[in-house]
């Protein structure tokens, strides 16, 4: 096989971190093992025409199908939840920021908003654990073969 | 039920006659098709990823002289039979219609 072939399934094998971290770990292996194969049956049975033939085609699934696993991954839906919610923290700040407070803080005052803030920020980080974890341990579902889901 | 997308029905017909692992699945629709279709390796494990979720196909684990034990098997399982048997009746049932209207394949016309 011509050292281009082997070059060809390394990059391919590359090309493969295009998919959600949870595909790839999945089908990522046969894939590539896929492809080398796939492409050394081309080579013996057309030449270079058969070749990038199926480049060409690999290549545009590969495209396309990591596109729509990453959307089925739900993660694009996360990242844009969390960025309106950070939009609109940021624009909540900066209108608070404007609002003068009619009576100075007392040091008591300051204690007590002190502690609501960390109270709200560990519930917060608590909360964002109890969704990740969620979120992986059903990605780790799916991977299970049915006989061994629980 | 609606009707199966062309991936679905062609992964669950190459797995009709026994398991197969996915470049054995992608060989067969292509044989099948003449060459017409050609299953990336994206769209087939995103195929099959959806079809055992959906539990119409399972993983098999092959063991023997004819199994590369290096590779993952899959089979139909008895609701992924069905649903293909469903799916041929309805395409069935479109031919006759199509047959009853004199639509004949090119080339049989008498």
């Amino acid at each position: 096989m011509p050292r281009t072939l082997a070059t060809a399934a390394r990059l391919y094998r590359a090309g493969l971190y295009l998919y959600p971290p949870a595909f790839r770990r999945e089908f990522g292996a046969e894939m590539g093992r896929d492809f080398e194969e796939a492409t050394v049956d081309c080579w013996a049975a057309g030449g270079w025409r058969s070749v990038v033939s199926l480049w060409t085609h690999t290549s545009a699934d590969l495209a396309t199908s990591a596109g729509i696993q990453w959307l089925r991954s739900g993660l694009p839906l996360i990242a844009l939840v969390a960025a309106a919610i950070a939009m609109l923290t940021v624009t909540l700040a900066a209108q608070l920021s404007r609002v003068t407070v009619p009576v100075p803080l007392t040091d008591a005052d300051r204690d007590v908003l002190t502690i609501t803030l960390m109270a709200v920020l560990v519930l917060m980080i608590i909360v964002a654990v109890l969704v990740f974890n969620l979120w992986f341990s059903r990605s780790l579902v799916r991977r299970l073969p049915s006989s061994r889901r629980f | 039920m609606a009707p199966l997308t062309p991936a679905v029905f062609h992964v669950l017909l190459a797995l009709a006659p026994g398991e197969r692992h996915g470049y054995g699945i992608q060989k067969d629709v292509l044989e099948h098709t003449g060459g017409a279709v050609r299953l990336g390796p994206g769209t087939l494990y995103g195929t099959l990823q959806r079809l055992m979720a959906l539990d119409w196909v399972e993983e098999k684990i092959v063991r023997g002289a004819a199994a590369d034990e290096r590779r993952r098997y899959y089979r139909l399982t008895k609701t992924g039979r069905k649903s293909l048997e469903a799916e041929v009746q309805r395409m069935d049932a479109l031919l006759k219609t199509a047959r009853a209207h004199n639509i004949v394949p090119r080339g049989t016309k008498g």
